[in-house]
């Protein structure tokens, strides 16, 4: 054994060899450690800013409290989704960049392709989600008719991301601030650890429609109506302009015809009203508030088992017969509380129509665009 | 410690931990943090019998790291990312899990079907894991089905892993028995 020690070292390696094995060593011991030192650490710093990224943008639209942030947020508003795009290209190309880098390195091809496929597949579907989300809840559009009962029930809904954790407050009108009926603390409105409003009135892809329940007295209520703007305040403060249309048509109730009646909806888009008359009566009109002309439409009416449209106006119902009319809601961001039916010299003779609009997606984007 | 009887106890940890991941819990706030502290327990205490080098302590740190921001900071697109990243890791540690399997299975010259388990087992996960990348686009009930669906997937290569892991620590055992005993 000695012997064989002693002649190895007695061969004499060159002096250059000897250089090059060093070298190729050092080299060998480098690309062994290079891939496993530094990509894993790019590629978490690369996915902890897109993700850091992301959520600011996230929480940055959430929490928009003073006017300057949220006049910034109102420019950032027109670019939000081109930005979030750009971003998310821009993250794609990165981390295409980097598993490229280490596909030639040599690191594990598989496991690479996997992580840089996931995360493409998230940023991609997050730039979508963050694309539908509101910059700031939206109140849903309503025409309200206030009766002259001492107490008026007033229901508004509104529209919030399903992150949003913020809620309606109170309604303000210029010097009236009435407070919501059933305030709910963030607390009740956990389930099973996760945020879900126990008032959600319609539970989309993206947000939840929530309901606002309000009580005023007529006074209150005429104050409201004589208001130019009607707020609904959130609980940070924020005011939201309510697009709510409210009419006062007292001649409705006085002039009204004695009948019975009843409504039911077919579908989404229609409503039958039945009357039964107890007294006879000319009709000459169909009776919509002013407003709603264009969104609430005359289909037919229904007597003695004989349809009629628009052109059979005038006609004359005697007493004890039944009266089914049926009118169409045109598809529209709009919840409606009103009285509708027929007139004539006689009178009116109305049903109020209570119908909340049934929101798709497609309407979600109409209320976006028209609250922009 | 004979080295036999270390591979024995290393599957026996990860075997307790793969029990422990049976019912994925993430949907449950608080739950997947139980869970999470005694899988990783397992797992640590299943790594304490192995010398060698591997990056799992690194994964389940960020594992943790991201359960934990989940859990505290509610945001919808945080917990749609958490679940995918998270899920990813637990999927990458249990491929450094099966290249100690790999190693102790030819260690022993066992004609085992790891590979073929582990081959199913990645790719399975790795469907869930793009699954669940769409969560985010999609209907409350697509949500739910498509958690629900991961987690039955997932439950079930869990369970096949786990018989695996059984039926390599019998062997490697019943191996190490007949070793001792001819030594007698």
């Amino acid at each position: 054994m000695n012997d064989l020690k002693k002649q190895m070292d007695q061969i004499d390696i060159p002096e250059s060899l000897h250089q090059r094995s060093l070298q190729g060593i050092e080299q060998a011991t480098k690309e062994q450690h290079k891939p496993l030192h530094w990509v894993p650490k790019v590629l978490t710093v690369a996915v902890t800013l897109a993700t850091g990224g992301f959520v600011a943008f996230m929480v940055g639209e959430q929490h928009v409290d003073n006017d300057r942030a949220s006049a910034l947020m109102s420019q950032l508003d027109h670019l939000s989704s081109p930005i979030y795009w750009i971003l998310a290209i821009l993250c794609v190309c990165i981390i295409l960049y980097i598993s490229r880098k280490k596909l030639k390195v040599g690191a594990d091809q598989k496991k690479t392709i996997g992580v840089a496929i996931v995360l493409i597949l998230l940023i991609g579907n997050s730039t979508i989600f963050l694309q539908h989300q509101f910059i700031k809840p939206i109140v849903v559009p309503a025409a309200i008719e206030v009766t002259d009962s001492l107490l008026n029930a007033l229901e508004v809904r509104y529209i919030t991301n399903k992150d949003d954790h913020r809620y309606v407050k109170y309604l303000q009108a210029e010097d009236v601030q009435l407070p919501i009926v059933y305030d709910q603390t963030e607390q009740a409105n956990l389930v099973n650890g996760f945020y879900y409003p126990l008032d959600t009135s319609q539970d989309l892809r993206y947000q939840n429609i929530r309901l606002a329940f309000f009580q005023l007295d007529l006074n209150t209520m005429k104050k409201v109506m004589a208001s130019k703007t009607v707020y609904l305040v959130l609980n940070d403060g924020v005011k939201l302009p309510a697009p709510i249309h409210f009419t006062r048509e007292t001649f409705i109730d006085e002039n009204q015809i004695m009948n019975h009646s009843y409504s039911q909806s077919q579908n989404d888009s229609e409503q039958i009203i039945s009357f039964t008359l107890q007294q006879d009566a000319v009709f000459d009109a169909f009776y919509v508030p002013a407003t709603l002309e264009d969104k609430i439409l005359l289909k037919e009416w229904r007597l003695n088992d004989q349809r009629y449209t628009a052109s059979d106006f005038p006609f004359s119902v005697t007493k004890g017969q039944r009266l089914e009319l049926t009118i169409q809601l045109k598809e529209a961001p709009l919840d409606i509380n009103t009285s509708i039916g027929f007139s004539g010299p006689d009178g009116y003779l109305t049903k109020r129509v209570y119908s909340q609009a049934y929101f798709t997606s497609n309407l979600v984007e109409k209320v976006r665009e028209n609250n922009e | 410690m004979s080295e036999s009887k270390q591979q024995v106890k290393l599957l026996q940890w990860f075997a307790v931990a793969l029990f422990f991941q049976f019912i994925y819990l993430n949907v449950f706030k608080y739950a997947n943090l139980l869970q999470d502290i005694l899988v990783y327990g397992a797992y640590l205490k299943s790594l304490s019998f192995y010398k060698e080098k591997t990056p799992i302590s690194k994964y389940m740190a960020c594992a943790m790291i991201l359960a934990l921001m989940s859990t505290f900071f509610s945001s919808h697109l945080l917990f749609y990312w958490s679940t995918v990243l998270i899920q990813g890791i637990k999927l990458l540690i249990i491929m450094e899990f099966g290249k100690i399997l790999l190693s102790i299975e030819q260690k022993h010259d066992i004609q085992g079907s790891t590979t073929r388990v582990m081959k199913k087992y990645i790719a399975i996960s790795f469907a869930v894991i793009i699954s669940w990348t769409l969560v985010m686009n999609v209907t409350n009930d697509w949500q739910m089905g498509l958690l629900f669906l991961g987690a039955l997937l997932l439950l079930a290569v869990n369970i096949r892993l786990f018989l695996h892991v059984l039926a390599l620590r019998k062997h490697v055992k019943n191996k190490s028995f007949v070793v001792t005993y001819l030594q007698k």
